[in-house]
């Protein structure tokens, strides 16, 4: 059987930044299985780091399986197209692992993480989102951003309590409204696009974000067009470059 | 923040905080901090802020720098550190890093609004949806931080690898300092690099060993080449480049 290379380059780069003890994201990708993740742990002693590295693990090797039966048996999944189900089975069997782990390990409880996850297949790009982490486009020169964050202080901004410009200073900053491990279901955002050639998706944990401003990160995909190990490593260079406060993590994956 | 403390020559001390990364000491006006005496360089010194730590740089001035009355190039700074310039003198004051981003946490109310959908869940256009699944995989544990450079968390003696049970994995070093030394990856997560450089962790699941990224802007080098999946399953006789370090892995 011949196979045809992947249509998509990934690269990554993860630190654990000037400030924190310790690295909690995880990022990991299979260009063969045109799969890139990212994760962002949080809870207790190596808990953070625990829950990142263990629901990528399982998300890939879920991944790497057939689709179990019973999903098809389910009523509901009758309009759900392959991919979509599978991405969503595989996060959906990362979270009830991480739970049961941190349910069955005291050291471990309370742990969660927030989960990126691209999966490109035919002409499309599927996306599933939990947390605060982000997935941004780079697209002819523009960068849009495709997750809205889990967190309360989006929900203030929704609820217009508090203004985007607000939101940096909020007390309520780093509070999740949703993650994976923490109960035994989780929502999951998913999402699909149709991509085109060229295109950068850019998985980024909020070390990386928040520490670039929006025209720096602009500044460095458009300087590196092509060339996803130099924007990965840049991203994190220069978000160390200014202050490196938290876990610094980009997936990036180009269309080509 | 950490901040600077000049001693003024009545008695008046002025409070100079460290809220930028990199602040200035000089007699020209651009300076951050300007101090206009002909005994002061025009550009003396730095301090570069990163995070919790000050470091103090003499800009090769004509009358130097003085820490505890020692004369610096470079220093990293102690609370408490005297630092004199001509007939100036500060004390630094260090106050770690309140900027330190907050740690994530869950909020309490969620819980409550997801309700389980196991029955019939609508996955519309936004396609959320939540189900229930069971089996668990193993966990491995949460690996430790190397303290020193090309250290791993198993402190097993280089030539006292047990043979035989199939799923041993090995890492010999090819160069640099630690050349020829051997490491048996007997625990679920290993990790190996250099802090601040580049920090990798190889985890053993199954019997197989997988090579993932901890620190570092760079990605670790397999057989001279950028890995193409990550976690990257570790193959016989593979050569890693860690740190500009090469390491061949080896199963026994």
């Amino acid at each position: 059987m011949a196979t045809t290379p992947p249509r998509w380059k990934f690269s990554g780069a993860s630190d654990t930044g000037r400030v924190r003890p310790g690295n909690e994201d995880a990022i990991a990708w299979d260009e063969s299985l045109g799969l890139a993740l990212l994760a962002d742990g949080m809870g207790g002693y190596e808990g953070g780091e625990v829950a990142s590295n263990l629901a990528l693990s399982t998300v890939l090797e879920t991944f790497c399986q057939p689709l179990a039966s019973h999903w098809r048996e389910a009523e509901w999944t009758k309009d759900i197209s392959d991919p979509v189900l599978k991405l969503y089975a595989a996060v959906s069997q990362a979270n009830q692992t991480v739970y049961e782990a941190a349910q069955q390990q005291p050291e471990y409880q309370g742990m969660g993480t927030t989960l990126l996850a691209i999966y490109f297949h035919d002409n499309k790009a599927t996306l599933a989102h939990i947390g605060d982490s982000r997935i941004f486009l780079w697209r002819k020169q523009l960068l849009s951003q495709l997750t809205v964050d889990h967190t309360v202080v989006q929900q203030q901004i929704d609820n217009g309590e508090i203004t985007r410009e607000e939101a940096p200073y909020s007390e309520y900053r780093s509070v999740l409204t949703r993650a994976l491990g923490v109960d035994p279901v989780v929502e999951v955002d998913m999402r699909e696009v149709v991509t085109q050639c060229g295109d950068i998706f850019l998985l980024c944990s909020d070390g990386c974000y928040d520490m670039l401003a929006h025209d720096e990160m602009a500044a460095i995909l458009d300087a590196n067009q092509g060339d996803t190990h130099q924007i990965a490593r840049q991203l994190v260079h220069k978000a160390n470059e200014n202050g490196g406060y938290d876990n610094i993590s980009a997936v990036v994956a180009r269309v080509l | 923040m950490s901040k600077l403390v000049l001693h003024g020559s009545h008695g008046t001390d002025r409070e100079i905080a460290l809220d930028q990364e990199r602040i200035s000491i000089g007699r020209k006006a651009k300076n951050d901090i300007h101090l206009d005496d002909s005994a002061v360089s025009g550009e003396h010194a730095v301090i570069i802020t990163l995070g919790s730590d000050s470091f103090l740089e003499d800009l090769h001035s004509t009358n130097g720098t003085y820490v505890n009355q020692n004369t610096v190039h470079k220093c990293v700074l102690q609370d408490g550190d005297e630092i004199k310039i001509a007939h100036y003198k500060f004390t630094f004051i260090s106050e770690p890093a309140a900027q330190s981003a907050p740690g994530k946490t869950i909020s309490a109310t969620p819980k409550s609004q997801i309700e389980p959908r196991t029955e019939h869940p609508t996955m519309a256009i936004a396609m959320n949806a939540s189900t229930l699944m069971p089996e668990l995989t193993e966990l491995a544990a949460a690996s430790d931080m190397p303290g020193e450079m090309l250290l791993s968390t198993s402190s097993a003696a280089a030539s006292e690898i047990a043979p035989g049970d199939g799923t041993l994995g090995v890492i010999r070093i090819l160069s640099g300092p630690g050349s020829g030394q051997v490491l048996a990856l007997s625990k679920p997560i290993t990790t190996l690099g250099k802090p601040g450089m580049q920090v990798v962790a190889i985890t053993l699941r199954d019997g197989l060993y997988y090579l993932g990224v901890v620190e570092g802007e760079e990605l670790p080098q397999v057989n001279g080449a950028e890995i193409k999946s990550l976690p990257y399953p570790l193959q016989q006789r593979d050569v890693i480049t860690i740190a500009g370090i090469r390491l061949e892995f080896t199963l026994k």
